[in-house]
């Protein structure tokens, strides 16, 4: 009897229920506005630039500095504004390739960026870069390294280094500078490898091997194993104890990187040389806790304004430090080489490509940046930018960032190699045993 | 015997209901022009697709599985690197990853048909990260964590589309086949074994439900609709790595949507993916990365403590009062 | 030979720590029949605990454990009453995803209010090493080993010798009959989960000297602990240990012949392999996994 009035009551409830829906969808296309600036308008005026950084998740830490160092670049751009362009600032989440992939995509469609920076996470630019690249929006890297993330995509600008050529400085290190330091032909160079099994470590580990195998030197150990699940490294260290290599490359975060050393000094692991390639080495938050036991390790890595003499900067560089410097304070944020490089890449990009492009098209956006030429004293971060053209193999990377090899020297990073552009003399090579260390206590 | 004996409505009228709610959905695009929310709405298809999937031996058969997340990886692996190596379309591809998975999860099934409650739990967890480990240091075949890129070959004959209407019907094309499936199943006499070994197995076997078989072919079902999702998902995002495809906390998120919509009911899980991932996405836009997560954290725990039968009891209640309301104008009427 | 005794060293300290954790995970599983998802979380808390009164007031991590350990203890409390208690004898869903839910929670309050920077703690036990015959000792790590045994043994002691360990017991046997007997149940359960976390909160603090600390420092022991576990029985104390010190030492030989990577793939295949042939693990009883307790 009244299953048909059941029937018609169920599907007026969720036709109801479907048009809400469709309607709740529908309104935000409503009430979007026209992009301020289209692709084919005169001088820039307005920008929206969109931050993709990982805020939450495992990355959280480094990406958030790198999104701190985007704001104060933007915040200083807006505040002195020689151009007459004003920059909005939009973030969004990426703590992994989904979430990123829809991050872009909102702030492309919804937020109405006409540039998307980021990335912190090689994994997520690895799928954000091609996403922005399909709706033509120009993708700025500032600070993730994977070779393919310029390799593969004809949107992306990179003002940041590529693995590749950090995996390759860290061995080219080990082959000549150091092998020389310690006295040791090249034929009898045996070296150690250690890294992380996330896309940072093997993409760097891979360019390391490549260039270790095509040399006369030997790799003796070659370990990965997952960062953010390890407790324990003390097998790998009684390995490398074992075949005592000459010099040891670990690619780490902060805690593995602290725990790998803490652990080498409590099994009395000694290693002449270990050269760290960027990720945790470079952080503070590794070296305070080792104390003087940090003294003498390498890490290579693009500079930044912790490792370079800032005395030799320009006075205009040395002021925008100066400004970086007093914000990232003024907030109780802490200021690492990510801060560094999402500040001066968001920087250049700002003052360097934005005022010189004829509109925000990926086509006279990359024209622009084809006529960047910034001199290492005029950064920061000590590397200058000029980004490879669009017909070179690695379109849009910034061929100036070359990576240089720091040794933490009393709590900072010194640069020691190559010569011409070291700051500081080498010191603990090779790294004394732990026998004859005093019993450190970091602070 | 009904898996979901507390719906209010007829077999008839969920049918019907269900071809309306078709019939609206596939409007969808004709309506949203707006990128983000399109996208939003392919990812919440996916969600509802694999959700489902999960609830086949999750909700139906009472196996509270943490290891999902290596179906779905299994299948976005396969059908990209069949893409990839042999440029075999993932048309095809999606259903060789969908047999592979099958294979597994009959396997993990054979392996744990016998264990319980947390027992059960914790093996599956334990596969999913057996699997995990293999994706990122098989480099051979995986690349790692280096991941794979889907480079945008051909077009629609391989899954890849310009436009984002297409992946939304590839999307409604994956729930439509999920669902079906799950509905079949709830129908079917391999429900009602389900059903009765989830609430009592000694009973249920000595009135002859053959418990391997009927549990076997749950987990390699739901095993091989998860790869269906995984390869679509692979499609979607053309950028598969170990950490989004086949990682732990993409387990707990698989059995989260299921249970926030309800478990155990056909239409639960897609409630699920409708309610919990927007509503992810506006956490985390309102309020940001982490303060959004203890937003989740809390709704999750008061969730499973105050509402364990999920939104779709509350859906089902609502409609029954309003049947009621409706009764009773009819009797004053007459 | 000097190698070997290094590497069973090693095992051994290590495993002591996940001791500690795993001995509380399974007597609360034992007692409250409760999979604790969120445990870890409380040594993450412990680890803070400490690096914020090193950190401001210079208090050694060896004398603030006695602070933290009773505030950990009166949070276990309260997290008692207002989740996991109101999750027993629910449907199994409830009972997992609750403590799933609380430990998202927890991980995901520290990044809110202590953000994700990464903090350590060093004090004299960092770098200090005790050798033994040649072999040498990490004295954090020895701490921690000793302490997480005399729990374990005080524990064992407090279960099998006095009155009110043998009722959590009968509870743990029975908790009808517990019940009937006059044994109040819900105070059971209340002191046992609470005296299980304080136990990951003291572990928290013991290891800041070797651990840095961040929001999700919990998750690099979780997995490992719930493999422990079942290794040693869902519910047994002793077997917990056992396991704790095997696993540690497995990890330790595995890691140094294959390497870490593939180590970490033998050890959950192993684990897998328990489930399937001897799913009570070594300790438990025999009919505990099909029948969820």
């Amino acid at each position: 009897m009244n299953t048909g009035i059941r029937r018609v009551v169920c599907i007026a409830m969720i036709v109801t229920f479907a048009m809400t829906g469709v309607q709740l969808f529908a309104r935000g296309q409503a009430q979007q506005p026209q992009p301020a600036v289209t692709a084919d308008g005169a001088a820039i005026t307005t920008l929206r630039v969109g931050a993709l950084f990982p805020q939450t998740g495992g990355m959280a830490f480094g990406g958030s500095n790198a999104l701190q160092g985007t704001q104060i670049a933007v915040e200083l751009f807006n505040e002195t504004n020689p151009y007459g362009i004003t920059v909005e600032l939009v973030s969004a989440d990426a703590p992994d390739p989904a979430t990123g992939t829809t991050g872009v995509r909102q702030l492309i469609t919804q937020q109405n960026v006409d540039v998307v920076m980021g990335t912190f996470s090689s994994a997520v630019a690895s799928a954000t870069a091609p996403a922005a690249e399909r709706l033509n929006v120009l993708y700025v890297e500032t600070t993730a390294w994977a070779e393919g993330i310029t390799r593969n995509t004809s949107n992306v600008l990179r003002t940041t280094i590529s693995s590749g050529s950090l995996g390759a400085a860290a061995a080219d290190f080990i082959l000549t500078g150091l092998a020389q330091e310690l006295g040791v032909a090249e034929a009898d160079i045996r070296v150690a490898l250690v890294f992380t099994d996330d896309e940072f470590g093997t993409s760097i580990a891979d360019a390391a091997v490549g260039r270790i195998q095509s040399s006369r030197a030997r790799l003796v150990v070659r370990e990965s194993y997952p960062a953010a699940t390890t407790s324990d490294l003390s097998s790998v260290l009684l390995r490398i104890q074992q075949e005592r290599p000459h010099a040891v490359i670990h690619i780490a975060q902060v805690p593995d990187g602290v725990l790998f050393w803490r652990q080498a000094q409590q099994l009395g692991v000694d290693m002449p040389a270990v050269v760290g390639v960027g990720g945790g080495y470079g952080q503070v938050e590794f070296a305070r806790p080792l104390g003087t036991n940090a003294d003498g390790i390498f890490n290579v890595v693009p500079p930044t304004s912790g490792s370079i003499n800032v005395d030799s900067l320009t006075p205009a560089a040395q002021n925008l430090l100066n400004e970086l410097q007093t914000r990232v304070t003024q907030r109780g944020w802490t200021q690492g080489p990510y801060t560094d490089w999402g500040f001066m890449g968001a920087w250049v990009f700002l003052n360097e490509i934005v005022p010189n492009a004829a509109s925000t098209s990926i086509a006279d956006m990359m024209a622009a940046a084809a006529n960047v030429r910034v001199d290492a004293l005029d950064s920061i971060t000590g590397f200058g930018f000029e980004f490879a053209g669009v017909n070179h193999e690695n379109s849009g990377q910034n061929l100036r960032a070359i990576p240089v090899v720091q040794q933490w020297q009393g709590g900072q990073l010194r640069v020691t190699y190559p010569h011409e552009l070291a700051v500081a003399d080498f010191v603990n090579v090779p790294l004394p045993p732990w026998s004859q260390r005093t019993q450190a206590i970091g602070q | 015997m009904r898996i979901s004996d507390a719906s209010p409505i007829s077999p008839a009228g969920a049918r019907i209901a269900a071809a309306a709610a078709l019939v609206l959905l596939l409007c969808v695009p004709l309506v949203v022009r707006d990128i983000y929310r399109l996208d939003l709405g392919i990812t919440v298809l996916i969600w509802a697709s694999l959700a489902t999937a999960w609830n086949i031996s999750g909700g139906f058969a009472g196996g509270l599985s943490l290891g999902h997340a290596a179906f779905f990886g299994v299948g976005a692996y396969t059908s990209t690197l069949l893409f990839l190596r042999l440029g075999i379309t993932p048309w095809i591809g999606i259903f060789a990853g969908a047999v592979l998975a099958a294979m597994l999860g009959a396997l993990l099934g054979v392996i744990t048909f016998r264990l319980k409650g947390p027992f059960f739990v914790l093996a599956t967890l334990a596969f999913g990260i057996v699997v995990h480990i293999i994706n990122v240091n098989w480099r051979g075949l995986t690349r790692g964590a280096a991941g794979l890129l889907l480079p945008f070959r051909g077009g629609p004959q391989n899954m890849l589309f310009l436009n984002l209407w297409a992946y939304w019907y590839t999307g409604l094309g994956l729930l439509v086949l999920t669902v079906g499936v799950s509905m079949g199943i709830e129908r079917s006499r391999l429900g009602y074994y389900l059903v009765a070994l989830r609430e009592d197995e000694d009973a249920a076997r000595s009135l002859g439900v053959r418990v391997v078989r009927s549990k076997v072919i749950a987990a390699a079902v739901s095993a091989a609709l998860a790869a269906c999702a995984g390869s679509v998902y692979a499609a979607f995002i053309q950028y598969i790595d170990p950490d989004s495809t086949t990682q732990f906390e993409l387990s707990v998120q698989i059995a989260l949507v299921a249970i926030v919509g309800g478990m155990g009911t056909t239409f639960g899980p897609v409630l699920g993916a409708a309610i919990v991932i927007p509503l992810g996405e506006m956490l985390r836009a309102r309020l940001g990365g982490g303060a959004a997560l203890v937003v989740y954290g809390f709704l999750l725990m008061v969730i499973v403590l105050t509402a364990p039968n999920g939104a779709i009891a509350g859906v089902r209640l609502l409609v029954r009062r309003l049947r009621r309301l409706i009764d009773s104008r009819r009797k004053a009427d007459a | 030979m000097q190698l070997v005794l290094q590497i069973v060293a090693n095992g051994l300290l290590i495993g002591g720590l996940y001791a500690l954790l795993a001995v509380g995970l399974t007597l609360i599983f034992g007692v409250l029949r409760v999979v604790n998802f969120a445990h870890a979380e409380f040594m993450m808390l412990g680890m803070y605990g400490a690096y914020w009164l090193w950190s401001i007031y210079g208090l050694d991590p060896y004398v603030s454990v006695f602070l933290i350990t009773p505030v950990v203890f009166l949070l276990g409390v309260a997290v008692d009453r207002l989740v996991v208690q109101r999750s027993i004898g629910k449907p199994d869903v409830t009972v997992v995803f609750a403590t799933l839910g609380l430990s998202i929670l927890l991980q995901n309050a520290a990044l809110t209010l202590w953000r994700a920077d990464i903090r350590s703690v060093s004090t004299f036990a960092t770098g200090s090493v005790f050798v033994v015959g040649g072999v040498r000792l990490s004295v954090a790590m020895t701490v921690s080993f000793a302490a997480a045994l005399l729990f374990a043994l005080g524990l064992w002691f407090f279960l099998t010798r006095t009155m009110y360990g043998k009722a959590i017991q009968a509870v743990a046997q029975n908790r009808r009959a517990a019940a009937l007997m006059g044994i109040d149940v819900k105070r059971v359960y209340l002191f046992t989960y609470s005296v299980a976390v304080a136990a990951a909160g003291a572990m928290g603090v013991l290891v800041a000297p070797i651990f840095t600390i961040f929001p999700r420092v919990g998750q690099t022991h979780i997995v490992t602990i719930f493999v422990i576990v079942v290794l040693g029985g869902l519910g047994s104390v002793p077997g917990a240990v056992v396991a704790a010190l095997l696993v540690g030492i497995i990890r330790a030989g595995a890691g140094f012949l294959i390497g870490t990577a593939w180590g970490e793939l033998a050890y959950f295949a192993v684990f897998l392999l328990v489930l399937i042939v001897r799913p009570q693990g070594f300790f438990g009883r025999r009919g505990a996994e099909v029948y969820g307790g």
